[in-house]
């Protein structure tokens, strides 16, 4: 009853926090937590999210095959549309473009973990990874044109990672936390300077940028219907940079994740 | 275990190396391959379009002053059809043919030479200040303190003067019909207006905007002047300009200054921001057969005034006046000194009662005051690439 209680709590301060803030250039896929306790055990977990402005997806997997070694899947697909404001016309005036984008992620990461405590019930990680990802951002003409053309920047990217993080596990509730210190490298990309003076000039600053160093934090609470955990997460960067604030990078991302532990799936039949 | 740290810091080591030696490498576009290689076969125009949007300096932002916004593929495509010369009847005459670059646009003679030679009815006006002309105060975008365009103020807005000179006959003599077919048989537009206006279509009212555009954007604020000035504003711009000798002016400039506030700064301006008055009668004749703003208006109270200039590259502009009589500054500054004649128009800070004043300026008046002049001209803009000629 209380960790239903909690749980509810949790999802609604995860919504609140989930601001409206610019998927163009970088968004942080769910950090996947480990709830790894001995080999042979795994997890494959799937999420959405959903809203007005994004709809993505993602597939997740963590698995031992040794004690205290971890490996860790992820893959991430968003879509999301807003604003853009792609041109200062004058002192006063901002023109904003209408867009819609696609960013998308799979990495891989390798890591160790141990419990600690008294009765071990804390979990320790850490997780060190590397991934590619490809965005693209559709820009609309200005409206002031009144054209149906299309203006389009796209790059890929790559990410390094490496992941500490903390979690508890209940009978029927887990919670977890963890920080990503993540390293992106945005490598190629075409870009439409059509999309206005103001975009322009924000993916030169990212493009000159390169490789942004930034951390994100997380965390996770589950409700655990063994052998499946449902989860509400959330991940956000830490935007203390300014470059980071000038690119107005997604301060937060929030999911919902239905996971299936196979080894209590094992265990079950 | 110890095998597991191994592998775990040799792979977070392997990550660091590749994340600090990747480098990124946009390739940025704004034309598709296709236009560009066609607009490239007749054009100068970059691949990454300038930005015409200025930014004013401060004593003028200070005082809310803001350049109009300014939509850039139409000012792109409004600078390609200023320099363009088959927008004329004989196609030898542009816009910039009597608004010339290197003369802040204005044109060296008394009166400009149009199509087939014939001579135009006054002085070409630089346009090189026209920013300062359309910008604005505050929320004051289209409202009624906009600055017209001709010595007889009788456009009100840059694309009615600019379509007003492609259709006289004196000037470029085109029909709207005969604009039209010039700009449609020249395959560079097709693209440009594309992009301008979201479709190729060619109609007078789009290419005087689009050049409206573009002379709307054409600015002089980094004068010498305005370095000067934007390092005295302070709680009152006009006092720290008018009281405060500027440290980077020699003696003789500030001096020019002084006489040029106490003579000159009520009419042109004591900021080089907007001029403050519209027009005015400045004596230079009893009886003028050019009747300027009167010939337009028909009221007596009209009759033989003219525009009032902003002094930005003056230097650069002459000969002056609406019909080019005066050569030098030193003969401008004569007729203020000693030449103002009597008109019943003739403005107030030029008269008492109807004894036109004589401000009897020394030999050393002179030569400071030109000195002062000679510090409202702006370099950069003479050889500025977002305003120059962009044909092959």
């Amino acid at each position: 009853m209380i960790s239903r209680a909690y749980f509810l709590v949790a999802v609604s301060l995860m919504l609140v926090f989930a601001a409206c803030t610019s998927n163009r250039f970088y968004t942080p896929n769910t950090m996947n937590i480990p709830m790894l306790t001995e080999a042979g055990q795994g997890t494959v977990a799937g999420g959405l999210t959903t809203g007005s402005k994004n709809t993505g997806w993602e597939a997740q997997a963590t698995y031992s095959p040794v004690k205290h070694l971890g490996l860790m899947f992820n893959h991430f697909d968003l879509r999301h549309k807003g604003e853009a404001p792609t041109n200062q016309s004058s002192f006063f005036f901002f023109e904003k473009t209408p867009y819609e984008g696609q960013t998308r992620l799979t990495e891989g990461a390798v890591g160790g973990y141990y419990q600690v405590g008294p009765q071990k019930e804390y979990l320790l990680s850490l997780f060190t990874g590397f991934g590619q990802g490809r965005s693209e951002n559709r820009y609309s003409a200005p409206p002031d044109q009144q054209s149906s053309e299309i203006y389009v920047s796209d790059w890929r990217y790559q990410r390094y990672f490496i992941q500490p993080a903390l979690s508890l596990k209940y009978n029927r509730f887990q919670v977890g936390t963890g920080i990503r210190f993540a390293w992106v490298n945005y490598l190629d990309g075409n870009i439409s300077s059509r999309v206005g003076q103001l975009e322009t000039q924000r993916i030169e600053l990212l493009e000159n940028s390169s490789p942004l160093f930034f951390t994100e934090m997380a965390w996770s609470i589950g409700w655990r219907l063994k052998p499946v955990v449902i989860s509400l997460n959330s991940t956000a960067v830490v935007r203390g940079k300014n470059t980071l604030r000038d690119l107005d990078l997604a301060s937060n991302y929030v999911s919902l994740t239905l996971g299936l532990n196979i080894h209590e799936l094992k265990k079950k039949f | 275990m110890k095998k597991l740290h191994v592998v775990l810091t040799l792979f977070g080591a392997m990550l660091l190396a590749a994340a600090c030696n990747k480098k990124s490498d946009f390739n940025y576009y704004y034309y598709e391959p296709a236009d560009y290689a066609l607009i490239s076969q007749y054009l100068n125009l970059p691949d990454k379009p300038d930005n015409y949007l200025s930014e004013l300096p401060k004593h003028l932002t200070s005082l809310g002053l803001a350049p109009r916004p300014v939509q850039q593929d139409k000012a792109i495509l409004g600078r390609v059809l200023f320099y363009d010369t088959h927008l004329s009847k004989d196609g030898k005459v542009s816009c910039a043919s009597c608004h010339k670059q290197e003369l802040a646009f204005s044109d060296d003679t008394p009166v400009s030479r149009g199509v087939f030679d014939r001579a135009g009815d006054r002085n070409s006006i630089a346009l090189g200040s026209v920013l300062s002309f359309a910008a604005y105060y505050g929320t004051d975008l289209f409202g009624p303190s906009g600055i017209p365009f001709f010595w007889d103020n009788r456009a009100n807005t840059a694309s009615e003067q600019n379509l007003s000179s492609m259709t006289n006959p004196k000037e470029m003599d085109m029909s709207h019909a005969d604009i039209t077919n010039a700009v449609q048989a020249q395959p560079y537009y097709e693209p440009l207006f594309r992009m301008a206006y979201g479709d190729g279509q060619v109609t007078p009212a789009r290419v005087s905007e689009a050049i409206g555009e573009f002379v709307n954007a054409i600015g002089s604020y980094r004068s010498k002047f305005d370095q000067e000035a934007e390092k005295a504003i302070g709680y009152n711009v006009y006092s720290n300009i008018e009281l405060s000798n500027f440290s980077g002016f020699s003696q003789a400039e500030n001096r020019g200054k002084k006489l040029y506030l106490d003579n000159c700064a009520s009419c042109h301006s004591t900021t080089q921001g907007r001029p403050p008055k519209m027009k005015a009668n400045n004596g230079l004749d009893a009886s003028y057969p050019d009747a300027g703003v009167g010939g337009i208006t028909n009221q007596a109270a009209d009759m033989g005034m003219f525009k009032v200039p902003l002094l930005r590259n003056i230097a650069l502009t002459a000969p002056y006046m609406h019909d080019g009589r005066f050569a030098t500054l030193e003969q401008v500054i004569d007729h203020y000194s000693s030449g103002i004649q009597f008109h019943p128009n003739l403005s107030s800070e030029l008269r008492v009662g109807n004894t036109p004043l004589k401000l009897n300026f020394t030999a050393q008046d002179k030569s400071d005051l030109v000195a002062f002049l000679n510090t409202l001209t702006d370099e950069q803009l003479l050889t500025e690439k977002r305003y120059a000629n962009p044909f092959k």
